[in-house]
């Protein structure tokens, strides 16, 4: 290994680099590669007071919010495709807990560019003229986008300020132990949040040996020099999927969504899956490994093959 | 026209032997054993086995153990670095089963030759040991054109063979990943000996994925009679570039073999005590299991 | 014949929009079925993006989302959400699909909040990729039921840009898309008046009257002058919806309630 130091270290140690009140983003989407081992060690942990800077991080926004964690959230969608709203972090807006900052999609990850490329402002034509621009939430609305004219005499288009999250915690595939990162399939907004992010700490399927990441180093998301602090942490997105690992575990996914009809049943779920386990793998064998094992993916399909395949 | 599905569960797979059968397993040195089928066997109570391989371990000896065993045919039988098999050790001094001496590659010659269709194949390994003595499928002979001695190497015809691989496909072609340690070639002539082919996959995958990489299809589905999946089939031994050996289960394995007593306590606690494989699984944990995991990830 | 749906008119309706050719930017539930439909149909070419990053998806199967492993089998491009959000803007996008919370006689749209909107009475998801895509697609269609919580006189708060104010709001944006092209409901199809960019009746399902429409609604529509019937889907295009993209009915029901 070139520097001779190596990256990796304990879930505990990487996530005493996330402190209350804290600005945070996280990778993933959809039902896919989010850092949910992570984000149940800092709900465990109790964190609070955070503002979340998020993309599209559905469960990891949402799980933040029913543990009281979330105090501020710029984002530009929270929705469980397939089941419904995120009822937990709307009651939060709902009850005035949770103040918000819309944006659209690529507005949030202009703003991210913007912080990762050392620029003072991102120009965009999207999100101009609607109430996204013209409504101000908790950020001051001169200080969020402007309307400006181009230097050049060349048209009028929306300009939008950094956003600079202290953390960026990411779910990946593979890791060296220099730090390198490959993830497979779609990546989200990883790259934008790993350049943006003052510290980035990054869980991971497999840890692998120094030759194999620069045999496919197309694959390579994140290099060394992008990453802080990389943990083992297989089944770590889990109950989302990750790429080439395993699908998202729908049962799961759909029994947090009927809990999360209300606050008890939230509490009493966090108690089962997150406060009553020590750790990460207390976590797996409360799910049982069969049942994990039952997630992984055909290797030409990518997704869990139907038919004849029981044990 | 559909193939019909070779596929089976593990227990439906395993019901195929019958009590006396020839059974030849597959793997060696602690490497690509079908534990999950050896575990199997002993629940489902086979009796009288003639067990067949070219160098076994813990399959064998817990097979043993399990009082599924009269014969035992194979090179060695020990639990490699941390010692004897005791199981083995005990039954063979009480003179409870049939021993059938080989080398590895007389052993490995008795697949060879009935996997080819051969009646035997010569070799000049054993002459001048005591392996002919107590072998009745080593014979010397002469050979016809240089007059030189040879010893025969009979053909074995297993009523069963056992194999553990990485991936099948549901009409039953068999594949190893490309990335696989030393040769494999034993394990697919262990197969084409048998008259019944069972074969234990880490995954059953779709057809898409075993055209993709024609090359690495070790038995096609003519010389398979069923596959089942079994993930870490082969734990506690190791499986290529899949996973590591489980060296913690192999010690409290070896610890507890060292008294009757014992090893009839760790039968019931992880084999007679669980209902199936994923029982197993479940109890062995996922600490341990993603411990010796190295490579999960199904891209290439 | 068996009776056919409103979602199955809805479906071929949306399908109807696809030109040949073009590249769309789709989510999930019936604009994907529209677009299998479509690609099975008069637009084999159409070039599937996925907000996800996934570019020119070929699946074999219905997907559950934008996120569905499934969109990524044949896919020639696996990229980052930026990536196909950026398409947009480079103006690569021909045509995108919404659908909606609330909709105005503009053709604005609303997946934010109703109520204030630092109070709000019901948080919604937000724009996600919905703001993008209206901004900056060549054209979008809407899909929604046509009722009154969704077709209302003022949105509680204006997610995503129709025509904005009416004539040339949106030039004066310099949003590069043309806006609204169609907007498909249950009862009926609607467009926009070339003129004064206001939401108007332009085609009605069978059965379906201009009062029961005009009934529905929370503001005044407009009706076109050459107003027809919405064409009636092919045996094809329902053989190819019940039996091939949705067999099972999980975005297009197939008979009515």
């Amino acid at each position: 290994m070139r520097s001779g130091i190596s990256k990796i270290v304990p879930l505990e140690a990487a996530l005493s680099a996330v402190e209350d009140g804290m600005s945070l983003t996280a990778g993933g989407f959809a039902h896919s590669h989010q850092p949910m081992a992570m984000t149940r060690a800092l709900i465990r942990r109790g964190v609070r007071r955070l503002t979340l800077m998020g993309v599209a991080e559905c469960w990891v926004a949402e799980f933040l919010a029913a543990a009281g964690a979330v105090e501020k959230a710029y984002f530009s969608n929270f929705m469980f495709e397939g089941f419904g709203r995120c009822r937990r972090f709307v009651e939060g807006v709902e009850t005035g807990r949770i103040a918000t900052e819309d944006h659209s999609h690529f507005g949030m990850i202009c703003r991210l560019q913007a912080a990762g490329l050392g620029l003072p402002f991102m120009p965009l034509r999207a999100m101009t003229a609607t109430d996204i621009v013209e409504v101000a939430g908790f950020e001051d609305i001169t200080q969020k986008s402007r309307f400006i004219a181009s230097p050049f005499g060349n048209g009028r288009v929306t300009a939008v300020s950094p956003l600079k999250p202290d953390v960026a915690i990411i779910h990946a595939a593979r890791a060296d132990a220099a730090g390198n990162v490959q993830l497979f399939g779609a990546t989200s907004v990883i790259e934008e949040q790993a350049r943006a992010a003052s510290t980035v700490i990054v869980s991971v399927e497999e840890i692998v040996e120094a030759d194999v990441i620069p045999r496919q180093p197309e694959l390579t998301i994140l290099p060394a020099l992008l990453v802080d602090a990389v943990v083992h942490l297989p089944f770590g997105a889990h109950p989302t999927g990750v790429f080439g690992y395993y699908e998202h575990d729908a049962a799961y996914l759909g029994e947090y969504y009927a809990a999360s009809r209300r606050q008890d049943s939230t509490d009493a779920f966090f108690r089962r899956w997150i406060h009553d386990q020590a750790d990460h793998w207390s976590y797996l064998d409360a799910l049982l490994v069969s049942r994990l094992l039952a997630l992984r993916v055909d290797p030409a399909l990518g997704t869990i093959m139907t038919g004849q395949r029981h044990v | 026209m559909t193939q019909p599905t070779k596929v089976r569960s593990l227990a439906e797979a395993v019901r195929l032997i019958s009590d006396g059968d020839v059974v030849a397993f597959g793997g060696h040195t602690a490497r690509r054993h079908p534990m999950a089928a050896v575990r199997e066997i002993v629940r489902q109570g086979k009796r009288r086995l003639h067990v067949a391989g070219w160098n076994n371990g813990i399959d064998m000896d817990l097979l043993i153990g399990g009082g599924c065993v009269a014969t035992v045919e194979t090179s060695y039988i020990g639990i490699g670095s941390l010692g004897l098999a005791r199981n083995y050790r005990r039954a063979a001094e009480a003179g409870a089963i049939r021993i059938i001496e080989h080398s590895e590659t007389t052993a490995m010659d008795r697949f060879r030759a009935a996997s080819m269709g051969l009646p035997l194949l010569p070799t000049k390994t054993g002459l001048g040991t005591d392996l002919p003595r107590y072998n009745p499928h080593l014979k010397p002979f002469t050979d016809p054109f240089t007059g030189e001695t040879w010893l025969a190497v009979e053909a074995i015809r297993p009523d069963v063979a056992i194999i553990h691989a990485h991936t099948a496909d549901e009409k039953g072609n068999v594949q190893l990943d490309p990335q696989r340690w030393h040769d494999n070639s034993p394990d697919a002539m262990i197969a084409r000996s048998a008259k019944t082919v069972i074969v234990t996959v880490e995954q059953i995958v779709s057809e898409d994925a075993v055209m993709a990489r024609p090359i690495d299809t070790i038995l096609p589905r003519s010389d398979v009679t069923c596959v089942a999946e079994a993930p870490y089939g082969a734990h506690p031994c190791c499986c290529d570039a899949r996973y590591d050996y489980d060296m913690e289960h192999l010690r409290r394995y070896y610890e507890a073999t060292a008294t009757v007593e014992g090893f009839a306590d760790w039968l019931a606690e992880f084999v007679t005590g669980l209902e199936d494989h994923l029982a197993y699984l479940d109890k062995i944990g996922a600490r341990s299991l993603m411990g010796i995991s190295m490579k999960r990830t199904v891209r290439p | 014949m068996s009776e056919i749906s409103r979602d199955e008119f809805m479906a071929v309706a949306a399908a109807r929009e696809f030109r040949d050719g073009d590249v769309a930017f789709i989510g999930t539930g019936l604009p994907m079925v529209a677009a299998y439909l479509a690609k099975a149909t008069h637009a084999p070419r159409v070039k599937l993006v996925f907000e996800s990053g996934i570019i020119d998806a070929a699946p074999r199967e219905l997907a559950s989302g934008v996120g569905d492993y499934r969109l990524a089998y044949g896919s020639p491009k696996i990229a980052g959400m930026s990536y196909a959000l950026s398409l947009l803007q480079g103006g690569r996008i021909d045509i995108g699909f919404l659908g909606t919370a609330e909709i105005d006689r503009f053709g604005n749209l609303n997946s934010t909040v109703i109520g204030p909107y630092r109070q709000p009475r019901v948080r919604l998801p937000g724009s996600g990729g919905a703001n993008d895509i209206a901004s900056m697609a060549g054209r979008f269609v809407v899909i929604c039921r046509l009722d009154r919580r969704h077709f209302v006189e003022k949105l509680s708060y204006l997610t995503t840009p129709g025509f904005l104010s009416g004539p040339r709001a949106r030039e004066a944006a310099a949003l590069p898309g043309s806006g609204p092209s169609r907007v498909i409901t249950d009862l009926a199809v609607l467009g926009f008046d070339p003129e004064t960019k206001m939401m108007r009746v332009e085609e009605l399902y069978p059965g379906v009257t201009l009062e029961q429409v005009h009934e529905r609604s929370g503001f005044a529509l407009g009706v076109a002058d050459d107003i027809a019937e919405a064409l009636a889907p092919t045996d094809r295009q329902l053989h190819l919806l019940r039996h091939v993209i949705d067999p099972d009915g999980r975005y297009v029901v197939a008979a009515n309630v």
